[in-house]
């Protein structure tokens, strides 16, 4: 499973081991010196006491004994209420011992004590009653012979108890000592412990850190660069646009200028489209009457036609008589011909006859060449006159034509005179959406400075901006350094 | 109409020069050549073999063994016997148009049927006997036809009907 934390989180966790680790140690050793102070505790506050007690026990024991041989060897009072003092001091450390609590050892040399004391208070008592009776003198002696055996039993009893306390107390001071010692290992053990983790941990940052910020200083150094590119790009092309803005506020003055002259323009568009509706009216007029004589051409065509095809049928019968003259021409020259073979046969009679039919022959021959070529311009006529029919017919069909688009002429004069005033309007309104437009050009030419004034802006910026890329480049470089640096 | 009126002038001047020239009484003007068509080729033949030049009447239709024979036409009161002139010729039979017929002077029941008359033309010069060919108005040679020796020639070798029989 690959975890995918952040530098900051792996770092945290470093700490938080060491802090974890420092933290188990703290806690051993205050467990340690908890379980050390309740030792020294017990042994000072129960043990210590208890030996203190037992002190007492004996010193009061002591010290009624004393009193008792005192009262006994004197019989003066004051040695009784001494010795009754003392057995309080005695019932009074038994009764401490007892309170704080003692374990079963304590309590069993303490009923042995407390035996040992009634048994020496049972003699002492009988003494003391005896001597006070006057039953006895040599009271003295009698101590040492009954009570002073009890005595040295009671104070035997005390001495192991102390001795018992002593021993105990030995025993619960190694045995703090110990935890101590233990303590003191497992301190060392966790400390030892935490140092290497946190050799170890730190060693891990640095490899993760190395191998990951490696390829970024790398990207970061490429990035750097292609950001001082981009900057620098950035910058001339920052500085391109300010002289495109500058030329374009150049260019918007001449357009408002222009603007203006187109607004004035305008004013005389709508004036010119005001006297091109007095015009389209007067051309109105003019094509009716042009109508009217259109009309009348149409007439003179007809008429024009009519003579033409006469004159078509003329050409006609007069090919015909050419036909006739050219027959006769043919007639003639056979004629001639026989007349000549004739001649010829008549011998020298008919020479002079031959020669008149030679003539006569050659006379028809050019009688039928030039019916001929009068043939030929008689058809030329009629394909003159076919062809003027044709032209004619297709000149009136044109002046039908003419006619009609007059009519569509003046219908359109008539448009043309309705849209001109519809011009007109339209010119006025130009006029003032020009005026607007100048207006608008104008604004135009106020945030055109302002973006002018923000390219400018943005060069300086791209300036700051190939600083940063430039701080950048070396700061990458700076950091790559560190990381070789540190690797190496 | 300038043209026209140049055309005008020019056959009216032609008409009085021809009139107004010397007369010509040579011998050449004795040798006048007819031009005509027939199976498709132009010859020329002499005036004065020649009676007369007339359009072929109707034609009846008359057994012979001569195969140039078209038949029998009526012209000016006598029968006439109307040849091919292109079959005496060795040419074609083609007969599509109407033609001109013109009899023989030397025998008048003869005649040579042609398919169009194209010129008439006068010699200056006489051409000679060897002559076969002759230059028409065009500068084109044409054949010269011995229209007399061809028909005699033809006549001779016609049989009479009573001959084969041995009767006169």
């Amino acid at each position: 499973m690959k975890f995918n934390w952040t530098f900051g989180r792996k770092v945290g966790a470093g700490f938080a081991l060491v802090v974890a680790l420092t933290l188990v140690m703290a806690c051993v050793g205050l467990l340690a010196l908890h379980q050390v102070v309740a030792g020294k505790d017990h042994i000072i506050m129960h043990l210590g006491r208890d030996l203190v007690d037992a002190e007492r026990m004996r010193a009061a024991m002591q010290s009624e004994v004393a009193n008792v041989r005192g009262f006994l060897l004197s019989g003066q009072q004051r040695y009784l209420e001494a010795a009754h003092a003392a057995d309080r001091d005695f019932e009074d450390a038994v009764a401490r011992i007892q309170e704080r609590g003692i374990d079963d050892d304590g309590k069993r040399h303490i009923d042995t004590i407390l035996a040992a004391k009634k048994e020496h208070q049972q003699e002492l008592d009988e003494l003391l009653q005896r001597r006070a009776t006057g039953e006895i003198v040599d009271a003295a002696e009698l101590y040492e012979m009954r009570a002073f055996p009890k005595f040295e039993a009671f104070a035997d009893n005390v001495r192991a108890f102390v001795r018992e306390r002593e021993r105990l107390r030995e025993a619960r001071s190694e045995e703090a000592s110990d935890i101590a010692t233990r303590a003191t290992g497992l301190l060392v053990l966790f400390g030892l412990g935490a140092v290497v983790a946190s050799v170890v941990t730190a060693l891990a940052l640095t490899r993760t850190l190395n191998r990951q910020l490696a390829p970024s200083i790398l990207h970061l150094r490429s990035s750097g660069a292609e950001l001082q590119a981009s900057a620098t790009q950035q910058a001339s092309a920052a500085k391109e646009q300010a002289t495109a803005m500058s030329e374009i506020t150049t260019t918007i003055g001449e357009l408002l200028a222009t603007s203006r002259q187109i607004a004035r323009s305008g004013q005389h568009v709508a004036q010119a489209a005001t006297n091109s509706t007095q015009s389209a009216r007067a051309g109105e007029d003019a094509v009716h009457k042009a109508r009217e004589a259109v009309t009348a051409i149409r007439q003179q065509v007809d008429a024009l036609v009519q003579h033409m095809l006469d004159l078509g049928k003329k050409s006609q019968q007069i090919g015909g008589i050419l036909e006739i003259i050219n027959e006769l021409a043919d007639q003639t020259n056979i004629l001639a011909i026989n007349a000549t073979i004739e001649a010829a046969g008549a011998g020298e009679a008919g020479r002079r006859f031959a020669v008149v039919g030679e003539e006569i022959r050659k006379l028809a021959d050019r009688v039928g060449g030039s019916t001929k070529e009068i043939r030929g311009l008689i058809e030329e006529i009629r394909s003159a006159v076919n062809t003027t029919v044709m032209v004619t017919e297709a000149g009136s069909k044109a002046v039908d034509v003419g006619a009609e688009r007059f009519q569509e002429l003046q219908n359109a004069f008539t448009r043309i005179g309705q849209m001109v005033g519809s011009t007109t309007e339209a010119g006025k309104e130009i006029e003032l959406s020009t005026k607007q437009q100048a207006t608008a050009v104008e604004q135009v030419n106020i945030a055109i400075g302002n973006v002018a004034q923000t390219t400018r802006e943005t060069e300086t910026s791209s300036q700051q901006v190939l600083q940063t890329a430039a701080q950048l480049a070396t700061l990458s470089d700076e950091l790559d350094r560190l990381v070789r640096s540190h690797r190496s | 109409m300038g043209d026209t009126t140049a055309t005008l002038e020019r056959l009216r001047r032609a008409f009085d020069e021809s009139f107004a020239a010397p007369r010509r009484t040579t011998a050449a003007d004795l040798e006048r050549l007819l031009f005509a068509r027939v199976s498709g080729e132009t010859v020329a033949m002499r005036t004065r073999d020649l009676a007369a030049v007339s359009r072929c009447p109707p034609l009846t239709a008359a057994p012979s063994t001569q195969p140039a024979l078209l038949g029998l036409a009526s012209v000016r009161g006598s029968i006439v016997a109307v040849y091919h002139l292109g079959v005496l010729l060795g040419r074609d039979p083609d007969r599509n148009a109407i033609g001109w017929i013109a009899p023989w002077p030397k025998d008048r029941t003869v005649a040579l049927w042609f398919e169009e008359i194209v010129g008439f033309e006068r010699l200056d010069r006489p051409p000679t006997s060897a002559e076969v060919r002759v230059v028409d108005q065009h500068g084109t040679p044409r054949l010269l036809l011995d229209v007399s020796s061809m028909l005699q020639a033809m006549l001779s070798h016609a049989t009479p009907p009573g001959a084969e029989d041995g009767k006169p």
